[in-house]
């Protein structure tokens, strides 16, 4: 495993936590928009853009393309 | 909704993949690489597109509206958190597959687990797993579909009829040009899928809630609290969470981006539409709960809203929902057809040519679509349990795949015990419907799994070529990835 691929592991386990224990614990009794539907919208936009960041470092050598 | 109505939107959906399938087996080449991986040479969008078809199925206009329709909030976590997990587990995973795809020559997953632990049986133990993971799976899918068009049409198109026009449709897309017809088809569905939530989003905002579904919700707090309890939240995601790696028909799809961007845009691209997808389909299921309160059975909460949209629009959107239950199911039998070819009859049969295997695997589409047809149309209970087994159960290969790519202490015998010892625990606690201490039988499963795996790999010897294995795999990611 590479560095940054260590960090995404140690990234992705305080993901699982926090996305657990906010929603089961803090926000449990919120019945508003701004509670759990807004944190789980956030906190999974937050992996996918983290996603991109970790992704921008593979570089490209390119390939041939027959199905586009 | 007219028969005739949704018999001719069928009619226009079906001509529309036949002219991309037919598009598709022009460029068809020659062998297995070729057929069931396009000769990995599939561009960003396409592999995007035809990654989210194949994991997004009817289950999500149908099952998860349902699910929000009845327990509110807390399917929206389950269905995040497993999308999160997916882009987590693609990070990590998609460069080995698709790198060891390209240096080992690979057609299925299961063949990398063969390759790797240096054993067909392996192999051939995955196979089988998902092969009767998998076809319950698949029949539910016509299921759906059959459902689906009875509802619509006023029992106009019986049940029956509706599972065999799927299982055409699903027959012509995965058979005509393998998975350059899939994913073409994929893609169409795909874009088909999302456009028709869309729109449908649009006219609950814009007619049926038009102070807006923020102020309808505050009727409906209850929808917005967390109900679930914490062992359903573990039972129901844990097994999902781990779809990216377990699940073959979107595993083998790693191997098939052309290039490292385009495995990136594949990543990103199912990414985007996961997400969006997720979102429009646990607010129709607030909608829906709104508007049409106290329906006995939550599953019917999509086919109740379609009923106050009009006509055309609820034809695009029954049609989205059956593309997205037809893209779901020809994948799963042109991975299932590849499988059975390359991990079970290549083990036994290991001198045939790959002219004779790619016959035997083509002989097995219609084969395994019939079978489907015919496990839907009994209808069992049974079918049910085995369907929500079946992730669950597919689950059972998890420390089998971990261990290849990151211990190389692991060993043939440990991954052929943990698979048969978790998934014979799994179906044990399922059809006996047990769950020890409030968890479910999966938490169990993978308990019983992984200590086996650990337990069985360090009394035995690793393959002797596990060096190899890895140095090679690293070596090729450095030069492809550049990490």
């Amino acid at each position: 495993m590479t560095q940054r691929e260590k960090t995404w592991v140690l990234f992705s386990t305080l993901y699982g936590i926090v996305n657990v224990v906010v929603p089961f614990t803090l926000l449990r009794n919120v019945g508003t928009l701004a509670g759990a539907f807004l944190f789980w919208n956030l906190i999974t936009a937050a992996v996918v853009l983290a996603g991109v960041w970790i992704t921008s470092g593979w570089k490209d050598r390119g390939g041939e393309e027959t199905l586009r | 909704m007219s028969p005739p109505m949704i018999i001719a939107g069928i009619v226009v959906w079906f001509t529309a993949g036949s002219l991309l399938s037919w598009h598709a087996r022009k460029n068809l080449g020659e062998g297995m690489i070729e057929y069931f991986l396009a000769d990995r040479k599939v561009g960003g969008f396409i592999s995007a597109m035809t990654y989210s078809a194949t994991t997004y199925s009817a289950f999500m206009m149908v099952g998860l509206v349902g699910l929000t329709y009845s327990s509110g909030i807390g399917s929206l976590g389950f269905e995040m958190t497993y999308l999160a997990a997916t882009v987590i587990l693609m990070v990590i995973f998609a460069p080995r597959y698709w790198a060891a795809g390209r240096i080992f020559r690979l057609v299925t997953p299961s063949e990398l687990l063969a390759r790797r632990y240096g054993s067909p049986m392996a192999g051939a133990v995955s196979a089988v797993l998902c092969l009767v993971m998998l076809v319950p799976y698949a029949s539910v899918q016509l299921m759906g579909i059959g459902y689906l068009l009875e509802v619509l049409s006023g029992g106009a198109i019986p049940f029956t009829v509706g599972m065999l026009i799927a299982a055409g449709v699903s027959f012509v897309f995965s058979w005509w040009a393998g998975l350059r017809s899939v994913a073409l088809t994929d893609a169409l569905q795909a874009v088909v899928m999302l456009v028709a939530s869309l729109l449908l989003l649009g006219f609950i905002t814009l007619a049926l809630f038009p102070g807006g579904l923020p102020e309808a919700l505050g009727s409906r707090q209850d929808l917005l609290k967390v109900s679930w309890t914490f062992p359903m939240f573990l039972g129901l995601t844990l097994p999902w969470a781990f779809f990216a790696v377990t699940n073959p028909q979107v595993v083998q799809r790693l191997y098939i981006p052309s290039s490292v961007k385009n495995l990136r845009k594949m990543i990103l691209g199912f990414s985007a539409f996961g997400f969006v997808y997720t979102v429009l389909c646990v607010v129709f299921g607030l909608a829906a709960a709104v508007k049409i309160p106290g329906l006995e059975k939550a599953d019917n909460a999509m086919a109740m809203l379609l009923s106050s949209v009009p006509s055309p629009l609820a034809l695009v959107v029954s049609l989205s929902i059956t593309a997205a239950a037809v893209s779901t199911m020809n994948s799963i039998i042109l991975t299932l057809s590849s499988m059975f070819g390359r991990d079970v009859v290549r083990t036994f049969l290991p001198d045939i040519s790959e002219r004779t295997e790619l016959g035997i695997c083509r002989l097995l589409i219609p084969v395994i679509t019939v079978v489907c047809f015919f496990f839907a149309r009994m209808q069992l209970g049974l079918i049910a349990v085995l369907s929500s087994m079946a992730s669950g159960g597919l689950l059972m290969q998890l420390p089998t795949i971990l261990g290849a790519f990151f211990w190389k202490k692991a060993t043939a015998a440990g991954a052929v015990s943990s698979m048969i010892a978790g998934g014979l625990a799994v179906c044990f606690m399922y059809v006996q419907g047990l769950k020890p201490l409030g968890h479910w039988p999966p938490v169990w499963g993978i308990l019983v799994s992984g200590t086996v795996f650990i337990a069985v790999s360090l009394a035995t010897r690793p393959p002797i070529d596990t060096e190899d294995f890895f140095s090679s795999l690293e070596g090729y990611i450095r030069d492809s990835f550049g990490s």
